[in-house]
This record gives C-alpha cells, sequence and structure tokens, in this order.
C-alpha cells in the first residue's frame, strides 16, 4: 500500500515539473514573440544611425522625385520623415529624431531644414530644395545641394541654343541680387555674351528700366528677384512688352511657361537626387574631400520653339536633343 | 366571337415570337461584325491597330520621353497606324519587344551589339548628323589630371546610363587604366554639356562625353574649353541604328521607309533631331562590319 501511495507521489511530482517546465516554454515563448513584434514596429532602436530623410512635404512633386532618386543611389540604410502634416508638432518630431538617431540627415526643402538644424544641431544635414539657401543658418555640419543655377550655366546654354544672341538684358534690385549681378557680369565674357543691367528698388521702376533695355538686347532674362516679381501686374508687363518687340524672354522656373516664356533652365531635380546620394556616402566615409555648397549639375531645359520661329531667332537644331520639355 | 378573339392572341403570340426571333437573329449579326469585321485587311477600327516605334539608348540620359513620344506620335499617326514608345529601362525595353515582329528598334549602336545576341534582328539604317554616322567618345578632365590613373576613387560625369559608361570606360581604357573604373563614382547627368560643365565647376574630376560635345564646347565656353584635356578617346562607334526582327511582319518595311523620309518634312526633321540626329542613310560594308564586331 505504502509503495503505491510512494509512487503515485513521484508520478504526481514528475507530472507537476513537466507541467511547469512546459509553462515555463510556454512564457519564453509568448515573451521572445512579444518582444520581436514589438521591436518590429519602432524602425530604427537608438544608435542604430543611417540617413533619416525629413521631407518638408511628399506630396509635393519635385520632393517625391528627389528622396526616390536618394533612396536609389544610396548604398545604406534610410528612414524617411514626412513633415507635410507635422509642421506644429515638433515634438512628436525630435523624439522621432531622437529614437533615430541617424548617422545624417537629408532634409528636403526649407521646412524639413529649419527643423533638423533646430532639433539636430550636432548631425551631418544635407540641404536640398531650399530656394535660396543662403537665407538660413548653415553651420559647419551643413552640406547645400543648392536648387539655383550659376549664371554660367544659364549662358552657356543662351550660347549653345541660340548662337545668335549676344546681348541681354537683366532687371534687378540692388538690396537682393546685386552681387549675383556682378558674378554673371564677370562670367559672361568668358561665354562671349554682353549682359546689360538696369536696377530698380521698388516694382513701379520696372517699367522704365524695360525703356532703357528693350532697345538694346536681343533677349531679356528674367531672374529669380523679389522686386522685380512681386506683383503680377510687373510679370505682365514684362512678358506683354517683349512679345510686342519680338525679345524672347529667358527664364528659370516653369511657372513663366504660361506668361509666354521662350526658354526656361532649371536644375534637373533627379540630378541633385544623386548628388546629394553621393554626398551622403561620402560623408559617412569620412571622405574629406566633400564640397559644402554644390552647384546643381544637372539642367532641365524646356524650350517654345514656335515662339523662337515667330520671333525670327536663329535656334542652333543640334541643340534640341537636349531639350526636356516642348512649350506648345 | 371567342374564336376570333382566340386566334388574334394565337396571331400576337406568333408575330411576338417572329419579333423576337428577328431580333436575335438582328443581335446576332451585329455581334458577328463587331467580333469579327476588326479581322478584316484594311479594317483596323477595333482591333488594336498601331504598330509601333521603340526606342532605347542607353547612351544617352536625358528625360524627355514624354516630349519624344507626343512629337512623335503626332507626326506618325499622319502617315497611318503607328505609334512610338520609348524606354529608359533595359529591363521593361527587352521584355516588351522580345517576340514581336510588326515593330521597329530605334537603338544605339552600342547598345545593339548587345542585343543582337539576344534577339534575332538585324540592321537598316544609320542615324547620320552632318552626314557623318560615325562618333567617337572622350574621357576628359582638367589640365592637373594627366592620365587615367590618377582618376582613381574619383568622380566622372555621364550623359549615359551606369551600366553603359562601366562597360564603354572598359573598353577604350588601355589595359593598365581599366583597373580605375571600377573606383570611380559615376554621376549621371542629363546631358553631355552638363557633365562637361561639371567640371567646370568641381563637381566632378572628369567626364565621359563626345568628340562633337568638346567641339561645342570650344565654341561656347573656350576658357573652360582651353582648361580641360583629352585623357582618352574611343575607337569610332556608330550613331544610332534602325534594326527590325529578322523575322518581320508585313508592315515593317512601310514603317522603314516612315522613319528614312522623315528628314524630308520640317516636323519630321525636328523629331529626329529630338534625337541628336539629322538624318539615316543605308548601312555600308564598313557599317555592318563595325557592328559585327
Amino acid at each position: 500500500m505504502m509503495a503505491v501511495v510512494k509512487y503515485s507521489m513521484e508520478k504526481i511530482k514528475v507530472y507537476t515539473r513537466k507541467r511547469l517546465a512546459a509553462r515555463r516554454r510556454l512564457l519564453i515563448l509568448l515573451i521572445t514573440i512579444i518582444t520581436t513584434i514589438f521591436l518590429s514596429y519602432i524602425p530604427y532602436a537608438k544608435g542604430n544611425g543611417g540617413v533619416l530623410i525629413i521631407n518638408s512635404n511628399e506630396s509635393v512633386k519635385k520632393y517625391s522625385l528627389i528622396q526616390g532618386v536618394f533612396k536609389t543611389n544610396f548604398e545604406g540604410s534610410t528612414t524617411e520623415m514626412d513633415i507635410g502634416s507635422n509642421w506644429l508638432d515638433e515634438k512628436k518630431i525630435e523624439k522621432s529624431i531622437g529614437d533615430t538617431n541617424p548617422d545624417l540627415i537629408f532634409s528636403i526643402g526649407s521646412k524639413a531644414y529649419i527643423m533638423a538644424s533646430r532639433i539636430a544641431k550636432d548631425t551631418n544635414i544635407i540641404y536640398s530644395l531650399g530656394i535660396n539657401w543662403q537665407r538660413f543658418m548653415i553651420t559647419d555640419k551643413t552640406y547645400v545641394i543648392a536648387s539655383e543655377l550659376p549664371p554660367m550655366t544659364n549662358m552657356m546654354m543662351y550660347r549653345y541654343f541660340f548662337p545668335d544672341i549676344k546681348t541681354v538684358g537683366i532687371i534687378y534690385s540692388k538690396n537682393h541680387n546685386k552681387e549675383w549681378f556682378m558674378k554673371a557680369i564677370t562670367e559672361s565674357e568668358q561665354v562671349g555674351i554682353k549682359i546689360i543691367g538696369r536696377a530698380i528698388t521698388k516694382e513701379k521702376e520696372a517699367s522704365t528700366a524695360l525703356n532703357y533695355l528693350l532697345p538694346k538686347v536681343d533677349a531679356l532674362w528674367l531672374i529669380s528677384d523679389p522686386v522685380v516679381l512681386s506683383g503680377m501686374e510687373c510679370v505682365n508687363e514684362i512678358f506683354a512688352r517683349c512679345d510686342a518687340l519680338k525679345i524672347p524672354v529667358f527664364s528659370y522656373d516653369q511657372l513663366f511657361a504660361n506668361f509666354g516664356a521662350s526658354f526656361i533652365i532649371s536644375a534637373d531635380v533627379a540630378t541633385m537626387g544623386e548628388q546629394a546620394a553621393k554626398t551622403a556616402q561620402n560623408i559617412q566615409l569620412n571622405n574629406t574631400a566633400v564640397e559644402k555648397v554644390q552647384n546643381p549639375a544637372g539642367t532641365y531645359i524646356a524650350i517654345n520653339v514656335k515662339k523662337i520661329e515667330q520671333y525670327g531667332i536663329k535656334l542652333n537644331t543640334k541643340a534640341l536633343s537636349s531639350v526636356n520639355e516642348f512649350i506648345e | 366571337m371567342t374564336k376570333s378573339a382566340y386566334l388574334q392572341v394565337i396571331l400576337l403570340r406568333r408575330i411576338a415570337f417572329l419579333v423576337s426571333v428577328k431580333a436575335l437573329l438582328f443581335y446576332l449579326i451585329l455581334i458577328f461584325f463587331i467580333v469579327f469585321a476588326p479581322c478584316r485587311p484594311g479594317l483596323t477600327v477595333f482591333a488594336e491597330s498601331k504598330y509601333t516605334i521603340y526606342f532605347y539608348n542607353p547612351e544617352s540620359n536625358i528625360d524627355n520621353y514624354a516630349s519624344l513620344k507626343t512629337k512623335f506620335d503626332l507626326y506618325l499617326k499622319k502617315i497611318g497606324p503607328y505609334q512610338f514608345q520609348p524606354f529608359s529601362n533595359r529591363n521593361t525595353f527587352e521584355n516588351k519587344t522580345r517576340g514581336q515582329h510588326n515593330c521597329v528598334l530605334i537603338l544605339s549602336s552600342w547598345y545593339y551589339k548587345e542585343l543582337k545576341n539576344l534577339f534575332s534582328i538585324k540592321p537598316v539604317l544609320i542615324g547620320t548628323l552632318d552626314d557623318n554616322s560615325y562618333q567617337k567618345k572622350v574621357l576628359i578632365a582638367k589640365k592637373n589630371i594627366n592620365c587615367p590613373a590618377m582618376l582613381k576613387g574619383c568622380s566622372i560625369a555621364s550623359s549615359g546610363g551606369k551600366e553603359y559608361t562601366v562597360e564603354f570606360l572598359q573598353s577604350m581604357l588601355k589595359e593598365k587604366d581599366k583597373e580605375i573604373v571600377e573606383t570611380l563614382q559615376i554621376l549621371n547627368v542629363p546631358k553631355d554639356i552638363d557633365a562637361l560643365i561639371s567640371i567646370g565647376f568641381g563637381l566632378v574630376q572628369a567626364a565621359l562625353t563626345t568628340e562633337y560635345s568638346i567641339e561645342m564646347l570650344a565654341d561656347i565656353n573656350n576658357g573652360l574649353y582651353k582648361n580641360l584635356s583629352i585623357l582618352a578617346m574611343s575607337e569610332e562607334s556608330l550613331l544610332p541604328v534602325v534594326a527590325i526582327p529578322a523575322e518581320s511582319g508585313h508592315v515593317v518595311p512601310e514603317l522603314v521607309e516612315t522613319i528614312a523620309n522623315m528628314e524630308e518634312t520640317p516636323d519630321g526633321k525636328s523629331n529626329i533631331q529630338m534625337l541628336g540626329l539629322d538624318g539615316w542613310k543605308m548601312l555600308d560594308e564598313n557599317d555592318w562590319e563595325l557592328l559585327q564586331k
């Protein structure tokens, strides 16, 4: 009888031990699963590094294009953040940057750069697609891919497409574009174009500037100047008076195609994305030869051939293979 | 009275039956014509009616496909049921054109040489520029770089695709310099002139471009031109090629003729100028030899 009880007790003990072991295994398995699921929802744990792409607004076509090209060309890990709708929720973004702890931030657009430079002061930041990057605080951690083409690039393209255009007029404001204008004058000598400029201080003076310039020039170069472009009236007058005299207007943004611009040169956004990816790669490799400010390497050209023909301007037809877009 | 009513009902039923039979016949005939009429020669209204000119040129990186398609389609639709389809991606191009018989291909000559090993195609026309159908590629850098070996680990701008740039550099450099190709950082730019300007601004140390672009640079910025030196030059290669499937459909000769005649009209000429050409010519013996190499 005692033996039976002893045997039963032994059996119960073994059974209980087995059950406890099974429970323990189940618990470990559950903890592992929960931890894995939890970690999978965190994109990068602290200290994982990589590049954090902060986009000012992904719904803007050129912003999403540059982001896509960057990701294709960058050989490393990236995390993305669109602040288009989170502009006011800075704390959330700050926490996100803290959690990601990136080696480098690629900021697309001014909004993204302002935020990144305020929150992540000690992180290298590549700044792209910001209008007039000189307006912003640039630190020794900032690398700029400029959006504005240098005057030299514009003038070389004018010479390439329109071999007979020798004199180009510019209306500008001294407060905003004096240095740029002086640079254009210096560089113009190298490409054999004569630049004639007229400085204005108020939008109303544009009319007088046109009176002075139009009889002297083969084309008018409409630059990004806040005084000249401060009102629609002035822009309309420039295009109307040039059209009346069959003087082509060269400009820097597709927006002016509808106004009647004959030739538009802007920076090629895809090439800027590739430049940014190469810069990021070089920073990560501690390559000391990385330029702090890079001009855009590619151009995007739109031309209104009908208008050029209508104005009787000689067009180098061999250059047509360099046109990205024909304005109809 | 009852009998007459009965007869009326029968008659109406018969008429109703006949009407429904007639309607059925009518719809059957209609369906027959809708389905089979397009199969008759000359009637192409309902079927997939367009014959396509496919274009792929890895030697050029310019993103002007939307303009190219619009301009070519506008020109071609005046001539026949033809359309133009440019491609920027090699795999997509090859998947789309594989096994097609009723089409014409416009390809860079470099790519033609690769594709002829995969597809059964034959060249029929060669592009020309200023009555010349040859081009030379040039590796150019600032004067402080004397030899290709100095470019090790440097950046190079090219308007061609990456695969093309690497393979072309390998083929044009001397044996002792070939090892630098793998160390180069290639920056793809849209146009040859962008590549040259990039050297001027110090964005890259060298550029792979054409002899023609360098001549053009001498005209538009002689200062920059004088500051550059040629490190290597390729052998002559052909400008883009028009090729057709070896077993091609009856429409293909008409389509080739349409392409060959493009330079005779202002619209057609302006379209081929968008491809960096100003005309086409038949292949001579030298051309055949170059394409077989």
